[in-house]
C-alpha cells in the first residue's frame, strides 16, 4: 500500500516538474522572442522571478488557502507554510504523500497561470508593480478560483452551484482567468508608447518557436497530472491534449496560408497555445476522437479575435494573452459540455451523450462567475497597485527599454 | 582616382567580388545596408497585425580604382550583378582626391 502512495507521489512530482518547464524555459522563450530587443531580459526575468515568487506564495499560504479545511469560498490557514506535512519519525504517511504531491503539482499550475498574464502588460510595467500585483493575484484570484473548482468549493464537487464547472485541467482557473486579468490590465495600464506607429515586430521568433515546443511537451504533463494514477483519465488527458495541440499547430498556419498565401512560424506557435488552452478543460471529459474539432475551432476563434483586437488602436494586449487564452478556454469549456463522454466521467455526460442541460447551466454559471470575479478583483488590484507604487515606467525609460531602465543589463552585447 | 559605390543584391556579392579580384582589383569594402528605390518593400503579418517593411536589405560595395580602371569596374559590376528584375541596385561614381596607405604613408594610385 505504501508503494502505491509513493508511486502516486512520484507521478505528481514528475508531472509537476514537467509542467514547470512550461513557465521557464517555455514561456520565457515564447514571450521573450515576441517583445522588442530592448525588453527581452525584462520578459525573461519576469518568467523566472515569478516562478520563484508564486512558488513562495504557494508554499507559504497559497496551498493552505486552496486545499486545507475551510469553507466553500476559501480554505483556512492550517497548512500555512506547509505545516503538518513533515515526516513523522522518518516516515511519511500516505495522506501526507498525497498532499505533498498536490503541493508540487498545483504549484506548477499556479506559476504558469500567473506568468501567462505578463504578456498583456509587457514592455511597460514597473517591476515593483509586477511583484505587488502577483502577490495579490495569488491571494485574491488564483487561490479562491482553484478552491472553487478543484477544492470542492463553489464551482466543483457535489454541492457546486448548478452542478459546477466541467473543467478538468484549468480552462477556468488558468486560461480564462489569466485571459481576463490580461484584458483588464491592458485596459488599465494603457497601450505602449508609439503603439500602432512604431515598429513593434517580435525581435526573435526563433525563441518563440522553441518556447512553444517546450510548452507543448509541458502541457501534456500539466493536463495528465491533474488525474491521480488510479484514474485512467490521465491517459486520455495526455492524448487529448496532444491531438488538440497538434491540430492547432497545423490549422493556424493553414488558415494564414488561405488568407494571405503565407503560413508563418508565429502562426504555428500561436496554434500550439490555442490548442493547450482549448484542451485544458476537455482533456479529462471528452474522448480523443473529438480533439481535432477543439484544435480547429480554437484556432479559428483565436485567429479572428487577434485580428479584430489589432484594429482597436487604444487596446494593446502586447502578446495577445486575452485573444489566445480566454477565447480558446471559453471555446473549450463550451464544447466540453456538449461532448463530455459518460465513459470517462459517469457523472458528467455531455448533451450529445444524453446529459441534461444542467451540465450546460453549471458550466455557464462557472464561466460567468470566473469572469465577474477575476474582472472585479483584477481591476481592484491594478488600481491599488497604481496608487501604491505606480503601474508604468516613465516615458523616457519605456523608450530606453526595460532591460536597461529596470534591470540594468542588456540582453544582447553581440559586438563584444 | 574614382570611388565606385554599388548597391547590389546579397546573393550577387560573391560573383561580383570574384569578377573584380580576377581583374586586378585588390581591395573592397562591404556594408550591409537597407533602403529603397523603385523596388517596393514588403508587408509582414504577425497574428493579424500588418507591418510594412519599406527598407529592403542590400549590400553596399565600395571600390577605389584609377580613372582608367573605372569603366572596366563598372562594366564588371553591371554584368555580374544583374538579374534584370527591379531591385538590382545602382552604381555611384565619384572623384576621389587622395588615398593614403596608413602603414607606409604611400599616397595616390601607389596606395591602391
Amino acid at each position: 500500500m505504501d508503494n502505491v502512495a509513493t508511486l502516486g507521489f512520484v507521478w505528481k512530482l514528475m508531472c509537476g516538474a514537467f509542467a514547470l518547464t512550461m513557465t521557464a524555459p517555455g514561456l520565457a522563450l515564447y514571450y521573450g522572442g515576441l517583445v522588442r530587443r530592448k525588453n527581452v531580459l525584462s520578459m525573461q526575468i519576469q518568467c523566472l522571478y515569478l516562478m520563484g515568487l508564486i512558488g513562495f506564495c504557494w508554499g507559504m499560504w497559497g496551498y493552505s488557502l486552496t486545499f486545507s479545511e475551510g469553507n466553500r469560498l476559501i480554505g483556512g490557514l492550517s497548512r500555512f507554510g506547509l505545516r503538518g506535512l513533515e515526516p513523522r519519525a522518518g516516515i511519511l504517511s500516505e495522506s501526507v504523500q498525497v498532499e505533498l504531491g498536490q503541493v508540487l503539482f498545483y504549484g506548477s499550475v499556479a506559476v504558469f497561470a500567473g506568468t501567462l498574464i505578463c504578456g498583456a502588460f509587457a514592455e511597460r510595467l514597473k517591476f515593483t508593480a509586477l511583484t505587488m500585483f502577483i502577490v495579490l493575484w495569488m491571494t485574491l484570484i488564483f487561490c479562491p478560483l482553484s478552491r472553487w473548482v478543484w477544492g470542492d468549493g463553489l464551482l466543483g464537487g457535489d454541492q457546486a452551484l448548478l452542478g459546477g464547472a466541467t473543467d478538468f485541467a484549468g480552462g477556468t482557473v488558468v486560461h480564462l482567468s489569466a485571459g481576463i486579468s490580461a484584458l483588464v490590465s491592458a485596459v488599465i495600464v494603457g497601450q505602449r508608447l508609439g503603439y500602432s506607429m512604431d515598429d513593434m515586430r517580435p525581435h526573435n521568433l526563433t525563441y518563440t518557436v522553441v518556447g512553444a515546443s517546450v510548452l507543448w511537451i509541458g502541457s501534456l504533463f500539466m493536463h495528465a497530472g491533474r488525474a491521480n494514477l488510479d484514474d485512467a483519465r490521465y491517459l486520455n488527458a495526455a492524448l487529448f491534449t496532444s491531438m488538440t495541440v497538434a491540430t492547432g499547430a497545423v490549422s493556424w498556419p493553414i488558415l494564414e496560408f488561405l488568407q494571405s498565401g503565407k503560413a508563418s512560424a508565429l502562426g504555428a506557435a500561436s496554434g500550439v497555445m490555442a490548442g493547450v488552452a482549448c484542451a485544458s478543460s476537455a482533456c479529462g471529459f471528452v474522448t480523443v476522437g473529438w480533439a481535432p474539432l477543439f484544435g480547429v475551432l480554437a484556432t479559428i476563434g483565436c485567429y479572428a479575435t487577434c485580428r479584430a483586437m489589432a484594429t482597436i488602436k487604444t487596446y494593446d494586449d502586447s502578446l495577445d494573452v486575452f485573444s489566445l487564452h480566454a477565447v480558446a478556454a471559453v471555446i473549450g469549456l463550451c464544447l466540453t459540455v456538449w461532448l463530455a463522454s459518460p465513459d470517462l466521467a459517469p457523472g458528467s455526460a455531455g448533451i450529445l451523450y444524453g446529459g441534461g442541460f444542467r451540465i450546460v447551466a453549471g458550466q455557464l454559471c462557472a464561466i460567468g462567475i470566473v469572469i465577474i470575479w477575476v474582472g472585479f478583483a483584477s481591476t481592484l488590484i491594478f488600481k491599488l497597485v497604481d496608487v501604491v507604487v505606480g503601474l508604468r515606467v516613465s516615458q523616457e525609460n519605456e523608450m530606453l527599454g526595460l532591460d536597461v531602465a529596470q534591470h540594468g543589463q542588456e540582453g544582447y552585447i553581440l559586438s563584444k | 582616382m574614382k570611388k565606385i559605390e554599388a548597391i547590389i543584391r546579397h546573393f550577387k556579392l560573391e560573383e561580383v567580388k570574384n569578377a573584380l579580384t580576377e581583374n586586378n582589383i585588390r581591395g573592397m569594402t562591404i556594408t550591409e545596408v537597407r533602403g529603397f528605390g523603385r523596388q517596393k518593400g514588403h508587408t509582414e503579418m504577425y497574428r493579424g497585425t500588418e507591418y510594412a517593411v519599406d527598407f529592403v536589405p542590400k549590400v553596399k560595395l565600395e571600390v577605389i580604382c584609377s580613372d582608367e580602371q573605372m569603366k572596366m569596374v563598372v562594366d564588371l559590376i553591371m554584368e555580374t550583378g544583374q538579374t534584370g528584375q527591379i531591385g538590382d541596385g545602382k552604381i555611384f561614381v565619384t572623384d576621389l582626391t587622395n588615398v593614403i596607405r596608413i602603414r607606409t604613408g604611400e599616397t595616390g594610385e601607389d596606395a591602391l
